[in-house]
């Protein structure tokens, strides 16, 4: 097989008649050498002769940051793994894992991971290691899909156990059945750890903790091993989760060719769609003999570019792929990619995720995947050995995307994102404070552990708790492990129901602009279409349907200032940080196919209202003045500077744009005149906008460049539009928006200069 | 946290437990036999009227004025027991019809299928005991026919459901070598696992009858307690009778004495009702729960009726309303409970001993 050259290709495509200036940048990262540790501590001791064996029968050499990890784990540390995709992670926790459960012929370990999905994946890893080691570890996954005839030897066997925190949080209770193994665990590995973000790692961060003090019942105390993408701030995050000190190992000692990474804007091309200019792409690095995998943001999209590009390209393989396959589908499609059978895949972010396909030529990114983590995951799909490269990121109509194709220089020179984990939330803290005495009653010296004070039980004292000489013991009468839902903040939940089966349930605030009548609801790369919203049962009721529009719920929200955390002054702008009680009403909804609105339609549902934290912004009334005799609108600007802060908000704080919610008003009762609020989406808050604060300067700064360099001439989709806008994103006044976050920006470098 | 924030947290989650307690108590639960989906409107609001009627009848009352009633000392506080005769003889297999039966069954040895079993029985042999003697055989008869001897019904039950299924009448017939306690068990508690117990319910066998030893949890504060004295109680027995204990009671047994530290696994031979029952009854009823059972077959009826999947809200009145009026009635249920599943192990014997197999 021929590599293509990519300078070369990339004269292909533009000599293309559907070529119009659409690349705006080409990027070529370097090759880089592998770094191996220096011989003389290769290893300060051979491993076992079992796994020597395998390596040198696999011809294995460790590169250096995989020696590094051994040698820490060795010594007893807890690891953070932050290298990248296909460097060889997995290897480099598993072989003093491995070592470790070969010299104590008692000891266990147990691995979890965010998804079912993964799990038999990573068995089938493990299993390997087993057979070509000879060491008999029985390692098995233990989940709902475990028949029941099985669980009882695994729990009583088993030295490795692969599961996933909603089976641990449903277990935990039946600790005692896993004696043996949680008394000898040594090692807990999180693998994917950047994915226990927001509200899910925030309730995974405590049941971690539950997880630590059932642990420490039995009297073990293992060692933590992370494996995560690049996050801006891998220590803090996986202290946060843990509890626990970590080592963070980032240095990448594992050799790659060349990358290069292509910036596509298919906005300087509006004849053809975005999609269409992905099945083009896709079709053409077929043709060129490139092995292609091209990441699309939903499974009908992933259908339609394969089709697409197979009706350009008949005589290639190509197929599509997606989480809801059956696994033989699934498994014949990775096995096609790793063959090199299949020439191009069209897929959801499923496989984003480590399910082993091999490496590939070439990748193209539909539509920025919302965070720099996953971009880089998604484009570290691409790259065999020392071949070069190829990556493109196809920039959709919206603020993030447009500002990427805008300033292609950002996307490399920022950090990623901060992976944010709260542990301060009280409902989420709450919930599973009542999960953790119902598993070994909670003594007052383990409160610390939760972050919990003593008078936070109080209240649950009412009806759930009681105080005993033992500690708090559970006395209520349902499970508590059932009020806790680990992907949402413990409180009202909403099923989402279609044909009898429970789909998913999420928070009440959130159904109500997911799951409203008329909703097409996307649910693994599927679509739904939500049919009732039957708030006295808190049922919604969906059928699967396919569906090439979407909706976007429309929303309207006051906010009302309770406390005041921190704030201060910059010229003339005052900036605070605290907890607000935020009113929402979801009005209606706006049903758009891609970027285009087809219409709208009114919803009667009802206010919700809650409390949570939020960041102001407080404005000079001589800004106003200035923006007036500018001639521009004072409304508007506010307005258009609250949609692009929002836009911009997830290349900070690792969240969904939807996570957070905004406010502006020219004349703020609290703030005694204009004002621009920010606020967590959830109640009690979530930490983001407390990171935002945090992060205020550099945010600011990226927005105003985003609305500044927008090519558009009054505000578009890709600067101050907002596709939720309650107010049908009236008024709004770009200029005048760009010369209040200017002015924003210019109070905040002063104060950083000063 | 603002001011009030925790309390609406907590109220927040109290409405979300009574949600939930509502759909729990709509769904159909085989484990817990709580199988309520035939609870009518009717029957509830009948619960509901003989809930407020105890608590006029019993308003002021106490238990010591109603039951015999001890302090049992455990090492974790005071357990209070409830004792009572209830005239109910329980007629078992007899002995020898036991060991009988179960020399009969050559199929009990490893290697021993329905073919090698006739053919062997064409040759003459026609018990383990005959067995002894072959060349091929013998070790494994001698050692079965030891148990056997020794009573070792852990052993022996180990070995009839290995080649046999656990409802096989088989299994019945080892309960006529028990020589020393027999424990009928029933627990009644808040839920399905993770809750706390309300009562915990043995019946010995004795002349003429059942003596009943209930520990009655009057608040959780002595749940520990409560559960160290019956567990101890139930280890005295040399077998145990219940009814889906296997699934339920004898697990939420353990696992709620590993939540206070005290585990010990309830390893005593437990002879699980309800999968006989449903070998015998199946084809008759509607479903195979106790109470119905014991209703058309045993033809017992209730002189009150306090469905299982209410003893948790009877339970918190109780407690809310300090009025053992609800209590009383779980204590009724529960003894009933255990008389029926006497009557139930006396009828499934004689059922057994009739069948020809």
């Amino acid at each position: 097989m021929v590599m293509v050259d990519p300078r070369s290709f990339i004269s292909l495509l533009e000599g293309q008649d559907w070529y119009s200036g659409q690349i705006v940048a080409v990027r070529e990262l370097p090759a880089k050498e592998a770094e191996y540790a220096a011989e003389a501590r290769l290893l300060e001791a051979p491993l076992p002769e079992p796994l020597e064996r395998y390596l040198a029968a696999r011809g294995v050499r460790l590169y250096s940051h995989q020696v590094e990890a051994l040698e820490r784990i060795r010594s007893g540390e807890n690891v953070v793994i932050t290298t990248p995709t296909a460097s060889g992670k997995t290897l480099a926790f598993n072989l003093p894992i491995f070592e470790r459960l070969y010299k104590d012929k008692k000891a266990t370990a147990l691995y979890l991971y965010p998804l079912k999905a993964l799990t038999n994946d990573q068995l089938r890893a493990i299993r390997e290691l087993e057979e070509e080691t000879g060491l008999d570890l029985e390692a098995a996954v233990y989940d709902g899909d475990t028949p029941q005839h099985l669980r009882p030897k695994i729990r009583e066997r088993s030295r490795i156990v692969l599961t996933n925190p909603y089976a641990l949080h449903e277990y935990l209770p039946w600790h005692y059945k896993w004696q043996r193994f949680f008394q000898n665990l040594r090692f807990v590995v999180i693998d994917e750890g950047h994915r226990y973000r927001g509200v899910f790692g925030s309730n995974v961060a405590m049941l971690i903790r539950r997880l630590r003090r059932i642990l420490n019942y039995y009297g073990s105390d293992p060692q933590f091993i992370l494996s995560s993408a690049t996050i801006a701030n891998p220590e803090e995050f996986a202290f946060k989760l843990t509890g626990k000190h970590f080592k963070v190992i980032s240095r990448d000692g594992s050799a790659h060719g060349p990358k290069y990474l292509i910036f596509w804007n298919p906005l300087k091309y509006p004849a053809r769609s975005a999609h269409r200019q992905t099945s083009d792409l896709l079709a053409l690095h077929v043709e060129s003999g490139l092995q292609t995998l091209c990441f699309t943001i939903s499974r009908r999209l992933a259908e339609l570019v394969a089709r697409w590009a197979k009706e350009a390209a008949p005589e290639r393989k190509l197929a599509s792929y997606r989480a809801g396959y059956l696994p033989e589908e699934r498994r014949e499609i990775e096995q096609g990619l790793k063959e090199r059978e299949l020439d191009g895949v069209a897929t959801t972010n499923a496989l984003e995720l480590g399910v082993d396909i091999g490496q590939l030529d070439a990748v193209i990114i539909s539509g920025y995947p919302g965070t720099v983590i996953s971009t880089w995951q998604q484009a570290g799909r691409a790259g065999r050995g020392h071949e070069p490269a190829l990556v493109t990121l196809v920039g959709f109509e919206n603020p993030l995307d447009q500002y990427f194709m805008n300033h292609p220089e950002e996307f490399f020179s920022r950090p990623h994102e901060h992976a944010i984990i709260d542990l301060e939330n009280e409902h989420i803290l709450m919930g599973h404070l009542l999960c953790a005495a119902a598993e070994l009653p909670l003594r007052r010296s383990e409160l610390d552990l939760f972050g919990a004070k003593e008078e936070d039980l109080e209240p649950l004292e009412q009806e759930f708790l009681q105080k005993t000489s033992l500690g708090w013991i559970y006395r209520g009468t349902v499970r508590p492990v059932d009020l806790v839902n680990l992907d949402s903040i413990s409180e009202r939940t909403v099923r989402v129901i279609c044909d009898g089966e429970l789909l998913e349930t999420m928070d009440y605030n959130r159904a109500l602009e997911e799951a409203h009548p008329g909703a097409v609801l996307l649910h693994q790369g599927e679509t739904y279409l939500v049919k009732e919203l039957d708030l006295e049962r808190d049922e919604a009721l969906a059928v699967k349907e396919e569906l090439d529009y979407y909706t976007d719920a429309l929303k309207v929200s006051k906010v009302g200032l309770l406390t005041e955390r921190e704030s201060r002054e910059v010229g003339g702008f005052e900036l605070g940080l605290g907890e607000m009680r935020v009113t929402e009403r979801v009005i209606g909804y706006r049903i758009r196919r891609y970027e285009r609105t087809l219409g709208l339609k009114e919803l009667q549902l009802p206010e919700v209202e809650f409390e949570t934290t939020g960041l102001w912004l407080a404005l000079p009334s001589s800004l106003r003045e200035e923006v007036e005799r500018a001639g521009r609108g004072w409304p508007g600007g506010l307005h258009g500077a609250e949609h692009a802060l929002i836009a911009m908000a997830p290349f900070y704080a690792l969240c969904d744009r939807w996570d957070i919610g905004g406010v502006s008003t020219p004349f703020d009762p609290d703030l005694e005149g204009p004002g621009i609020f920010i606020y967590d989406g959830f109640p009690g808050g979530i930490g983001i906008t407390e990171k935002l604060y945090e992060l205020l300067p550099e945010w600011v700064e990226a927005t105003y460049r985003l609305v500044r360099d927008c090519s558009c001439e009054e505000g578009c989709p890709s600067c101050i539009y907002s596709p939720k806008c309650g107010n049908q994103n009236q008024p709004l006044d770009k200029e005048a928006a760009v010369m209040i976050l200017e002015a924003i920006r210019e109070a905040l470098t002063v104060k950083a200069g000063a | 946290m603002k001011e009030g924030g925790l309390e609406r947290i907590a109220e927040q989650l109290s409405r979300q437990a009574a949600r939930i307690g509502e759909q729990e108590r709509l769904q159909e639960r085989e484990v817990g036999l709580y199988l309520p989906s035939h609870l009518s409107q009717e029957r509830l609001y009948e619960a509901e009227r003989l809930k407020r009627a105890l608590l006029v009848e019993f308003a002021g009352a106490s238990l010591e004025e109603l039951y015999n009633c001890a302090e049992v000392e455990t090492e974790f506080g005071p357990a209070l027991r409830l004792e009572e005769f209830v005239p109910q003889s329980v007629a078992l297999f007899d002995r020898e019809g036991s060991y009988r039966l179960l020399t009969s069954q050559l199929q009990l040895l490893y290697g021993i299928g329905p073919v090698v079993a006739r053919a062997l029985r064409e040759r003459g042999y026609r018990t383990l005991e005959d067995l002894v003697a072959h060349p091929r055989f013998g070790v494994a008869a001698t050692q079965l026919l030891q148990a056997l001897r020794r009573r070792d019904l852990a052993r022996l039950k180990a070995e009839v459901e290995r080649w046999f299924c656990p409802s096989h009448p088989l299994t019945l017939a080892l309960t006529g070598l028990v020589e020393g306690r027999l424990a009928f068990f029933d627990l009644e508690s808040l839920g399905l696992f993770g809750r706390p117990l309300v009562l915990l319910g043995l019946a010995q066998p004795v002349d003429g009858g059942l003596v009943i030893e209930q520990y009655v949890i009057r608040s959780i504060v002595e749940e520990r307690a409560a559960l160290a004295a019956a567990s101890e109680a139930l280890t005295q027995a040399e077998a145990i009778v219940t009814y889906n204990g296997r699934a339920f009671d004898i697990n939420y047994l353990e696992e709620r004495l590993s939540y206070y530290g005290l585990y010990r696994p309830v390893d005593r031979p437990n002879f699980d009702l309800l999968y006989h029952a449903r070998r015998c009854f199946k084809h008759l009823l509607s479903d195979c729960r106790l109470e119905t059972v014991e209703r058309y077959v045993l033809g017992v009826k209730r002189p009150f009726d306090l469905p299982s999947a209410l003893v948790p809200e009877f339970y918190i009145t109780y407690l809310e309303e300090r009025n053992i009026g609800p209590l009383v009635a779980i204590i009724e249920h529960n003894k009933q409970d255990l008389v029926s599943l006497a009557a139930l192990l006396s009828r499934l014997c004689s059922e057994s001993e009739r069948e020809r197999w």
